[in-house]
């Protein structure tokens, strides 16, 4: 009679976890469907080997994850701008790639508008993959490790670009960071230091409106008075709406694993924290097209600075970073492919 | 027993190709003539490729649905076959409606396949969106139009009614390019001048009525 409770409990729990919702309840609801459950596990394990697969790139240089590392929250730390085929050097910092199902637009200026499509814009750029579609799914087709793969997580070994693309969504939809010490904070398993809690309401005060809480992005177009960079000439969402109003304005970055993703900003042009900060609060900014929210003045001393400097460190989710599921799938692509 | 057959088949061939009903032909032409790819026509101009999507073709007679196909087709000057929506043999019609390119909820799908798929050249990879037309070619200088672009203010999706008796559709290249051409020959991206090809198209095509 007890086994048997024990059991049927067990089997409950069982269920229950089945239906876990893969992100903590103070979470919006997603713009995607999450479904991490055994079912889709080939799929994002396919999703996770095109990810950090040079396949993608034209000459077999360059993957996903050259740009998008998992140590530095899948954004690329140390550099300013994306690094390409053959040496090229992009416009742009590569974003940090997490909670992307609660994105409406992806890439700074929005151009893509599903997370589907979103590779296509790597992959095919002169420099950053400078590889075609057809091609890639050419290669993907004649490679001995991509038909079994394709064959476990859809049925058959039919390779096509449809299912190359919502493989890599898949696994990038896995991509959820939400262990930080604020969401330990927020689900009362831990406590925020003195400091932190002063940084945290500095936060609230000053920051709350655009990197809104609990995703710490409002997922909107900014023009955060940076001004126009000299060099690469970029407009930001102008380019994609062709409105003046949009003019160097781009999407609102979360600040979540921010310790791990500098440098900051579009174009990486700070490395520090203290240098984003000094930004905001200073009167040298291009005032033509900038926000509401940084037409006023913001006054912070020198020991608000800090404080809200460690609050923004509680936003460091670790586990995230070390998890091995996100890791370089060693497995299978050190595997010896042509013997 | 065979020969019986054969007659009948001869008989239905017969009759589906004089009352041409077996499928709609969209039908580029140039100077009222089909036209043809990579030839020099005599005001020296020539159309190296032409590519574009129709969808939700509707065949009605008095208003009253007779046909419908809600896909998309993707369409290639250079294979004829592309250029035939299939249909049931025997339906009577006297209107055609369809569009031109892809609607604003299908181009937020994600990505889709067969003539969806974005490896036919026909989606911006930079920019999501397909490319409902696309036109290169020369004509003293080379010109290049990629018409595309699914919301407001750049929406170059366009709805077509004609009025139908045969099974084609014409689409006068000339005509299209005579106007386009002083304006602009290079049109690339979402724009004021896409959605000026983007009406220009939609008014363009005719039938014999």
């Amino acid at each position: 009679m007890k086994n048997g409770i024990i059991i049927s409990l067990t089997l409950l729990c069982l269920a229950a976890s089945n239906i876990t919702i893969p992100y903590p309840n103070y979470f919006p609801k997603p713009n995607y469907e999450l479904d991490f459950s055994s079912k889709t596990y080939d799929l994002t394990q396919l999703g996770r080997v095109l990810f950090y697969d040079p396949i993608l790139s034209a000459d077999n240089t360059i993957s996903c994850a050259s740009c998008h590392s998992p140590y530095n929250s899948f954004a690329h730390t140390d550099h300013a701008v994306s690094h390409g085929i053959h040496d090229s050097i992009g416009k742009r910092n590569a974003p940090a790639l997490i909670n992307l199902a609660w994105q409406k637009e992806l890439m700074w200026d929005g151009a893509s508008n599903h997370l589907d499509v979103q590779a296509l814009a790597p992959i095919t750029h002169p420099g950053e993959m400078a590889e075609s579609i057809e091609h890639v799914i050419n290669k993907l087709q004649n490679n001995k490790l991509y038909p079994p793969l394709f064959k476990k997580a859809y049925g058959d070994m039919l390779i096509n670009s449809q299912r190359m693309l919502k493989a890599l969504t898949q696994f990038q939809l896995t991509l959820i960071s939400d262990n930080s010490k604020y969401d330990k904070v927020r689900r009362s398993e831990d406590t925020f230091s003195i400091q932190e809690n002063k940084g945290y309401g500095l936060f609230l005060t000053h920051c709350n409106s655009c990197h809104t809480e609990p995703l710490f992005t409002n997922h909107k177009y900014k023009n955060n008075g940076l001004g126009i960079d000299s060099q690469s000439l970029d407009l930001g969402r102008f380019n994609i709406t062709k409105i003046p109003y949009d003019s160097v304005k781009f999407k609102v970055p979360t600040l979540r694993n921010i310790g791990y993703t500098y440098p900051y900003m579009h174009d990486g042009r700070f490395k520090k924290l203290s240098s984003v900060i000094n930004h905001y609060i200073s009167d040298n900014k291009e005032y033509k097209y900038i926000s509401k929210e940084l037409e006023h003045k913001i006054s912070l001393s020198s020991n608000d600075k800090s404080d809200l400097i460690s609050f923004l460190l509680t936003l460091n989710d670790r586990d995230f970073i070390f998890n091995p599921k996100n890791k370089f799938p060693r497995k299978i692509l050190l595997q010896p492919k042509d013997i | 027993m065979t020969r019986y057959f054969t007659v009948i088949l001869g008989l239905n061939l017969f009759y589906c190709s004089i009352l041409g009903q077996s499928h709609i032909k969209f039908e580029p032409t140039y100077e009222s003539k089909p036209l043809i790819l990579d030839s020099t026509y005599s005001d020296q101009t020539k159309i190296t490729s032409l590519r574009f999507y129709i969808g939700h073709v509707k065949l009605l007679k008095d208003s009253k649905i007779m046909f419908e196909q809600p896909s998309y087709q993707l369409m290639y000057a250079e294979f004829p076959e592309t250029l035939e929506i299939q249909t049931p043999p025997n339906i009577s019609y006297n209107e055609i409606s369809f569009s031109l390119g892809i609607d604003s909820a299908t181009n937020h799908q994600g990505a889709l396949t067969g003539d969806l798929d974005p490896q036919h050249g026909m989606y911006w990879t930079w920019q999501s969106g397909y490319i409902n037309f696309k036109i290169e070619g020369e004509s003293n200088q080379p010109f290049t139009y990629h018409i595309g672009g699914y919301h407001k203010p750049f929406n170059t999706y366009r709805k077509v009614t004609l009025p139908l008796s045969s099974n084609k559709v014409y689409l006068p290249i000339n005509a299209i390019l005579q106007e386009m051409l002083p304006i602009e020959s290079k049109i690339m991206s979402p724009s004021k001048v896409a959605m000026k090809f983007a009406d220009l198209l939609s008014e363009s095509f005719f039938t014999d009525l």
